[in-house]
């Protein structure tokens, strides 16, 4: 036992297959299909098979309708230009073509990528900084529950409550700028509006994955801690020996989570950026933005449909091929513990 | 037997469900309105607690009692035509929308989905036709190739606002050409006062300024000329480069209140409220947006924005009635509209709602006088051009984001050139 713990915090470089402790081997067992056959020849699987259909069908057939069918009807739309009422006009390639080298879209899907990046390794590197923190400590349920709390309130009220935050030179944030330092702080909403955007993303999200990730770790079995402190391993040796290779799946699909839903964000970007009838100024729209702008959004609205299509089809393809990379990425064996 | 049963069931379920979906959305998709002329359906800008819902309610009312027709009003609010677009294609359309004329434009007409309003211009109003009731002076800026596609039955005006008890001798002789106004700035920022609020996370504020002065120097419909122009060089000439300098010099002068660049709507125009600024370019709806926050005594006065050229001009913009093409009972919304127009209704546009309306022979609110006045002295131009109306996303696109560090003092007037050209090819390379 403490044989095992020496070796994860003496930082050997050890993968779970390399290990023959029958806690391991019991890991390296991963249910195949094999293991579900002869089941399937019980009366209770055979009903359960009949059953599948029936059940998955209706939830199949709202997927197809309401998801499948629109990504698709977008790609064919992103062919043509339409502003949704007359006919389409067939155009080929055109749109792409405009699309690559239109700056509004560059810009806004670079920062859609900012987002994705920086905003996710920010969030996940302060999530697992808290859950190590949070980990230990006492009322930590309490804690958690403070750190959710941004995840549920409604973002067009935090981007009303940010906005009294970082306007100047009267908001808070100046306000005790200057009473600690003397000197006025930078102009938050003036010049650097995308950098609070990127912070109140980071700290919308934070509590969010916090409270993934922590479930994750929370079922890791606390004696492998206990075997890490009578070895003496340090918090990182902790952290990168035991958390990380077993709470891996949670943070994978956690991942995969975020590049998913940072595409789609919206509303904190529309609502803190924008006025009561105004977009966002250009500088801070991402590809959600850019989609709205080029068809509803504006004081008079574009409707382009075609040309929105085509750009949440490369948005969407750039987010398939990173999700795809993402998973290859971070594909490891299943640890079972 | 059973199991076949139970199978067949679920899939009878679902079957079922799926068919009872399809029928509701062919409900949804299918046309409800009558065509009797009974009744007619009115999609309304406005939200139900608003003034001038209640204006229009109790003309509808007042209608239905007189001629027996029912006007359905449903309170759609400012995005009334995001919801009316879709339906163009095929669905429930509404007999009657309203919306501003940018508004208007830029979702029925540029669909050509709007109904010529030509006779209705020609229709009663109590003895006189709507011609004469609406003034030629806002009707001709409703028109899509001399063809009326809009009855405005309000009037938003633009300019500059100020407490005249404060600034009496202002109020006095207003300030004409950009030199006169210039040098009334410095003297108040001489004296400490600042000189201009301005809500400059608004682009359309920002735009105010910079399209005003233009219009003023260069004449109406020039702006949108330079925007029209597929290459962005047209911004680059002399003339307008002189006037881009003239308001990048209201930045370098320092004469925009702190808060200009990084607060938040509506602190700038509160201040302004309050006294602590003098100036406050903006449309008719600043002494009512503003009046709760005003302090004791402020005195509301309007003159138009200083000329940095030959002539000063008021941009306004109407808000009225356009009719879909394919509306069931045009013919009754015609009959409302121009029932609505009477003087006891369209008055109350000014005495409940307390804005102008586009008869000049009804009387005006007291804060609004100096601005009726300017509009019947004073040529008028569209707001903004019209830039916003003829070329949408030309604005958030195009002419406000190079326009914003401008006014803000974050760039020269080479570098607005440099954006506006870069960002109008962009523009017009993709809305060819």
């Amino acid at each position: 036992m403490a044989g095992k713990a020496v070796a994860a915090g003496t930082g050997a470089r050890q993968r779970p297959s390399s290990v023959d402790s029958p806690r391991w081997g019991a890991a390296l067992r991963r249910p195949g299909r094999a293991a579900l056959s002869p089941g399937a020849r019980n009366p209770l699987d055979r009903r359960r098979r009949r059953l599948f259909w029936p059940f998955l069908a209706p939830a199949l057939a709202l997927y197809v309708v309401f998801f499948v069918g629109p990504a698709l009807a977008s790609l064919w739309i992103s062919f043509h230009r339409w502003d949704g009422v007359g006919e389409m006009e067939p155009r080929g390639l055109e749109n792409y073509r405009i699309l690559f080298d239109d700056s509004s879209f560059l810009g806004a899907f670079a920062n859609t990528m900012t987002i994705l990046v920086l905003v996710g390794a920010t969030t996940f590197a302060l999530s697992f900084a808290l859950t190590m923190v949070l980990r230990d400590m006492r009322g930590r349920r309490f804690v958690r529950a403070v750190l959710f709390f941004p995840h549920i309130v409604a973002p067009v009220v935090l981007s009303v409550l940010w906005g009294f935050l970082f306007r100047s030179p009267e908001g808070l944030v100046n306000s005790a700028w200057r009473a600690v330092s003397g000197a006025d702080g930078p102009n938050w909403l003036g010049d650097h509006l995308f950098a609070v955007i990127v912070l109140g993303l980071v700290w919308v999200n934070t509590g969010f994955y916090t409270t993934v990730i922590m479930a994750g770790v929370d079922r890791i079995p606390p004696d492998l801690y206990e075997d890490c402190a009578l070895a003496g391993a340090t918090g990182w040796q902790r952290f990168r020996h035991v958390t990380l290779p077993l709470s891996w799946e949670v943070v994978a699909t956690a991942a995969v989570l975020w590049t998913i839903s940072s595409l789609k964000i919206f509303e904190f970007v529309y609502a803190f950026g924008g006025t009561t009838n105004d977009m966002p100024p250009l500088d801070v729209w991402n590809s959600a933005l850019f989609v709205y702008g080029t068809t509803f959004g504006g004081r008079s609205p574009q409707y382009q449909y075609g040309y929105a299509s085509a750009s949440a089809v490369v948005t969407l393809a750039a987010v398939t091929v990173l999700v795809v990379l993402l998973r290859r990425l971070m594909r490891r064996e299943t640890v079972q513990f | 037997m059973v199991r076949h049963g139970k199978r067949g069931s679920a899939l009878l379920s679902v079957t079922v469900a799926s068919a009872l979906a399809l029928s509701l959305t062919a409900c949804a998709g299918s046309d409800s309105g009558s065509g009797d002329g009974r009744s007619l359906t009115y999609w309304s800008m406005w939200k139900e607690n608003e003034p001038q819902a209640r204006v229009l309610r109790e003309a509808a009312q007042a209608f239905e009692r007189e001629h027996g027709v029912r006007v359905v009003i449903q309170w759609q609010g400012r995005d009334v035509l995001k919801k009316v677009a879709p339906a163009l294609r095929g669905g429930d359309l509404p007999d009657l929308v309203d919306q501003d004329q940018a508004l208007v434009r830029s979702t029925l007409v540029a669909a050509d989905a709007h109904r010529d309003l030509t006779g209705l211009y020609a229709a009663d109003v109590a003895g006189r036709k709507v011609s004469d009731v609406v003034s030629a002076r806002y009707s001709d800026l409703v028109r899509r190739d001399g063809k009326p596609y809009l009855v405005p039955y309000e009037v938003i005006g633009y300019g500059l606002w100020f407490d005249g008890a404060a600034l009496p001798e202002v109020a006095a002789s207003p300030p004409g050409t950009w030199s006169e106004f210039t040098a009334l700035l410095s003297a108040r920022k001489a004296a400490g006062a600042a000189p201009l609020a301005l809500d400059g996370d608004i682009g359309q504020y920002n735009a105010l300024w910079t399209v005003g002065a233009l219009q003023g120097a260069l004449g109406k419909d020039k702006v949108n000329e330079l925007a029209r122009d597929r290459s962005g060089e047209a911004w680059r000439r002399p003339e307008v480069r002189a006037v881009l300098d003239d308001v990048a010099g209201l930045a370098r002068s320092g004469f925009f209140a702190a808060g200009h660049n990084g607060g938040k709507w509506p602190a700038a125009q509160e201040k302004w409220a309050q006294g602590q600024a003098d100036f406050l370019l903006m449309g008719s709806w600043a002494p009512s947006e503003t009046g709760a926050k005003a302090r004791a005594g402020f005195q509301y006065r309007f003159a138009a924005l200083p000329s940095a050229g030959r002539q000063r001009y008021v941009p306004v913009e109407s808000i009225g009635f356009a009719i879909p093409r394919r509306a069931k009972n045009a013919e009754a919304a015609e009959r409302f509209v121009a029932y609505f127009l009477r003087d006891e209704h369209l008055g109350r546009i000014s005495s409940v709602a307390r804005n102008l309306t586009p008869n000049p022979a009804l009387p005006v609110p007291d804060e609004l006088a100096g601005l009726a006045e300017a509009t019947r002295s004073l040529p008028l131009a569209r707001v903004q051009d019209g830039v916003a109306e003829d070329f949408p996303g030309y604005v958030e696109e195009v002419l406000w984001p190079a326009n914003d560090q401008l006014l803000r003092g974050q760039t020269d007037v080479d570098g607005f050139l440099g954006q506006i050209g870069e960002k109008q090819v962009n523009y017009w390379k993709k809305n060819r």
